[in-house]
């Protein structure tokens, strides 16, 4: 019997030696605000008002990942990003729109479109992932577009600017995309209200 | 055998190996320019190739920008083409690639920078684009893109009474491409394509470990360098 026990334990202690390798994190992120975005502005009025979640953003959840090594690690993170992603939709949207008009409440006046962001995933685990949305829609209500921007920010780019980077390109594809809209183009074609040159999808 | 002569066997060896070289071999191929290219000024490649890349006018300006963004190898083979032209050509202008990526954003990040010349061309040809290149004084984007791959590692242990030995070795390869684009053209010049393989071997004995590496990274940097640098040094005055 007792044979029996310490095979089992012996079992145990093997099959747990093969499982992820579990780590947690905590970090308050503060990334670098990418640059002023070089984007031929929509002639358009409009809202922006940031979503109580963002104003006080924090993700917390798990991600599987498997390193350089082949080692499988299961990271437990805490993402602090305070209001961080309300200051960079505020920067990044001034050179979007013609007009941006910041707005605690329902927007008033004379405004085209009102913006949305959201924050659909942002992940630390075998690098960081963000990814953002940014809806579109008519004061009433009605929705013109949703446009989404990120990709993974694997683990072997500069551990260090890791925040920075995944902010910045999912900035990056979030304005392309929405140069690129059909929705947004159709909407703006119904208005008769010519904008831009595109570039090649 | 005894165990000493066996080891005395394996140092001789190791000696003997010790005067040659990792094996390399290295290919330079030319890449195409675009349609109705100025008339190509060639350089020499390694397996004897014309190299056709046309003068290119340094002192308008030119960024050395890895194709693929933040990563080490990439940014290391881009640092290793900026070094060769600034040293063929000290009287080119530069620009830093990160006030370049700085200044397009959001148009060269990793996720939106052109893939294909269409891309590239459309790009190009927006004018806000062409207005920020004038600001910056830029003609030339020289886009690299340097990649290694080392291969499987094959390698046996055999200890004997005087002590161990081992012996082992790796495939190792290299590649760097380089593509001039003339960004007032709107127009890609050409490039180089070089590739460096071999395989390096490593050896101990007791514990003295003898290595031999094939240092494939450096030879596609001089080769690419060299021809990259050549061509703007013939196109920017001293």
């Amino acid at each position: 019997m007792k044979q029996h026990v310490l095979l089992l334990a012996a079992v145990v202690a093997l099959l747990s030696a093969c499982g992820p390798v579990k780590r947690s994190i905590s970090l308050k992120v503060t990334p670098s605000m990418p640059p002023a975005p070089l984007y031929e502005p929509f002639p358009l009025r409009a809202a922006f008002s940031c979503p109580p979640e963002l104003r006080d953003h924090r993700s917390i959840g798990t991600e599987q990942s498997r390193l350089a090594d082949g080692t499988l690690e299961l990271m437990s993170y805490d993402l602090d990003f305070g209001n961080f992603h309300c200051r960079l939709f505020g920067r990044v949207l001034r050179s979007v729109f013609a007009s941006v008009e910041a707005t605690e409440a329902a927007p008033a006046g004379d405004i085209d479109v009102v913006l949305q962001p959201a924050v659909e995933k942002a992940s630390y685990g075998g690098g960081v992932e963000i990814r953002y949305a940014l809806t579109l829609a008519e004061p009433g209500g009605r929705v013109i577009a949703t446009v989404r921007g990120g990709a993974p920010t694997p683990a072997y780019k500069p551990e260090e600017r890791l925040f920075d980077l995944a902010v910045r390109d999912a900035v990056a594809e979030l304005l392309l995309r929405l140069e690129k809209d059909e929705d947004l183009a159709a909407w703006l074609a119904a208005r008769s209200i010519t904008w831009g040159t595109r570039a090649a999808s | 055998m005894t165990p000493l002569s066996a080891l005395l066997r394996a140092g001789a060896c190791c000696v003997l190996l010790a005067g040659c070289p990792a094996p390399t071999t290295t290919e330079v191929k030319p890449i195409a320019a675009s349609a109705g290219t100025a008339t190509p000024a060639g350089t020499e490649g390694m397996a004897g190739e014309r190299v056709e890349i046309p003068p290119i006018a340094g002192a308008e300006g030119y960024v050395v920008y890895p194709a693929v963004l933040d990563m080490v190898d990439q940014e290391e083979a881009a640092a290793c083409i900026a070094a060769a032209i600034a040293r063929d050509a000290p009287q080119a202008r530069a620009i830093d690639p990160a006030r370049f990526r700085d200044a397009l954003y959001p148009w060269m990040e990793p996720t939106t920078k052109p893939r294909y010349e269409d891309q590239m061309q459309a790009l190009a040809r927006m004018p806000q684009i062409q207005e920020r290149l004038s600001q910056l004084e830029l003609r030339y984007l020289i886009q690299v893109d340097g990649r290694r791959n080392d291969g499987t590692y094959r390698g046996t242990t055999a200890c004997t009474g005087a002590g161990c030995f081992s012996a082992g070795s790796q495939s190792m390869a290299s590649s760097l491409s380089a593509t001039v684009w003339d960004l007032r053209e709107i127009r890609a010049l050409g490039g180089i394509d070089a590739r460096s393989s071999g395989t390096g071997v490593d050896l101990v004995v007791g514990i003295i470990p003898i290595v031999f590496i094939p240092y494939t990274g450096a030879r596609v940097c001089t080769e690419a360098g060299d021809a990259i640098g050549r061509a703007v040094a013939a196109g920017t005055p001293k």
